[in-house]
């Protein structure tokens, strides 16, 4: 079922690396938040939820879990707690690309297609870890024929993308299909992906002290001048008040990232 | 090493690592959107300047009260605030493949860093068209060949571990 502009448009949250379990994540309610502080007088109905995927991961990281314990039983291994295991995991197991990796992308693909099958029109806002998940499941949709019709924006399953701090740009995600978006071939209508980093986030530079990037293209690199790319990439640089690692978690609550999404949303 | 001054040690290098002085730019005027009607319009960014390291500074944005937000990019050649094709038709209508089109343009400065308070002038020259899931809501500041002009206002902050920033939003009376 094609998308049908006058139900609610969904928001769809995927989070990056956590240490939390998937009860406690509640990023949706941030964006959520946020949204509705950017509206401005503007009318949009739409309804955010969240894709969870760390109970999938903290299922599969539990034999790596044990080696990497077993690897750091000395006392400076004891510093690395679960904690850390958790996030260096998370990394590890999208960058073995694995069935874990793949049924996370699976999950994501059915609950898009669920919003699509609904008549919904959906955006995805993803962060860290999760822009490349939602990469690549916006570019496998784009590449089944029966979606995506150019000229069609009503049979595209996801309308737009928003990636906060993602490290799509370092050279360790930049693998095999990775390496390019999925042209949409010839026509008018454009799909937008607007890329947000802080020039201090750890997470996008790959640089652990946060040295402040400039001239840095990530998602702009994959602008090709054929026009039927069908793509509008933007990189923009946000400045989230914050430093270091903090800024790479400042994503949510900044008016920038929000007036992105409404601006989206609207186009 | 006693417990106490390990855990000052720890305070003061996160401290110098992300202690900074937030600044917020705004400046507000009054003027017709693309929908013929009298608006308030603000144009706002922020800057950071850490304790170590350089400054650096947010996109600027423009809003239009009861309008999208637009927002203007830092690039080689200046700063602008690009449109696309379908959704925002240019005052002087110019063949092109590409997907964007310049659609306004921060005056007389090439890095939003450097800007700070005092006047600002920006243009814009191209009308918004009616968007999928908002319609005619769609609207910002009318298209014009004359500038807007714009006096910024700094405030600024201190802040141990930063803060979020709120940009301003004008009041939409409809």
């Amino acid at each position: 079922m094609p998308i049908d502009p006058t139900k609610p448009v969904k928001i769809l949250v995927v989070h990056g690396v956590e240490i939390a379990d998937d009860s406690k994540l509640d990023q949706d309610k941030d964006i959520d938040q946020l949204v509705k502080s950017r509206l401005g007088g503007i009318a949009l109905d739409y309804e955010v939820e969240m894709y969870k995927y760390e109970d999938i991961e903290e299922a599969a990281q539990k034999d790596l879990r044990r080696i990497a314990k077993a690897i750091v039983a000395t006392p400076v291994g004891q510093v690395i707690t679960d904690k850390i295991l958790d996030l260096v995991l998370d990394v590890v197991i999208n960058l073995k690309d694995d069935s874990t990796a793949a049924t996370i992308r699976a999950g994501l693909m059915q609950r898009i297609l669920n919003y699509y099958d609904a008549g919904h029109a959906c955006f995805l806002v993803a962060h860290s870890l999760g822009t490349i998940y939602s990469f690549d499941v916006v570019n496998e949709l784009m590449r089944d024929k029966q979606y995506f019709n150019r000229n069609e924006w009503m049979t595209w399953p996801v309308q737009g993308l928003v990636t906060l701090g993602s490290p799509i740009g370092l050279n360790m995600f930049q693998t095999g299909k990775r390496r390019t978006v999925t042209p949409m071939g010839a026509g008018m209508e454009w799909f937008r992906w607007l890329n947000y980093w802080d020039r201090t986030d750890p997470v996008v530079s790959g640089s652990i002290f946060g040295k402040q990037l400039s001239g840095y293209q990530i998602a702009e690199r994959y602008i090709k001048t054929d026009p039927n790319q069908g793509w509008v990439i933007r990189d923009r640089i946000v400045d989230t008040g914050k430093t270091w690692l903090l800024a790479h978690t400042a994503y949510w609550a900044n008016s920038s990232v929000g007036d992105g999404i409404v601006e989206l949303i609207a186009s | 090493m006693k417990f106490a001054t390990r855990t000052l040690l720890v305070c003061l290098c996160y401290s110098l690592l992300s202690g900074c002085t937030t600044y917020l730019y705004q400046g507000r005027i009054t003027a017709k959107d693309s929908a013929d009607i009298d608006r308030e319009v603000i144009v706002s960014w922020s800057k950071t300047d850490p304790l170590i390291g350089a400054a650096k500074a947010d996109t600027i944005t423009l809003r239009t009260a009861c309008g999208i937000p637009i927002t203007f990019d830092e690039k080689d050649d200046g700063i602008f605030f690009f449109g696309i094709i379908g959704s925002d038709i240019p005052l002087a209508t110019a063949a092109t493949p590409e997907a964007t089109i310049k659609c306004g343009q921060i005056l007389g400065h090439h890095k939003v860093e450097e800007i700070g308070p005092g006047p600002l002038s920006l243009l814009i020259n191209c009308r918004p068209q009616a968007g999928h899931f908002v319609g005619t809501q769609r609207q910002y500041l009318k298209a014009r060949l004359e500038p807007y002009l714009f006096t910024v206002s700094e405030s600024k902050e201190w802040s141990w571990l930063g803060k979020d920033i709120v940009l301003p939003l004008p009041v939409c009376h409809h």
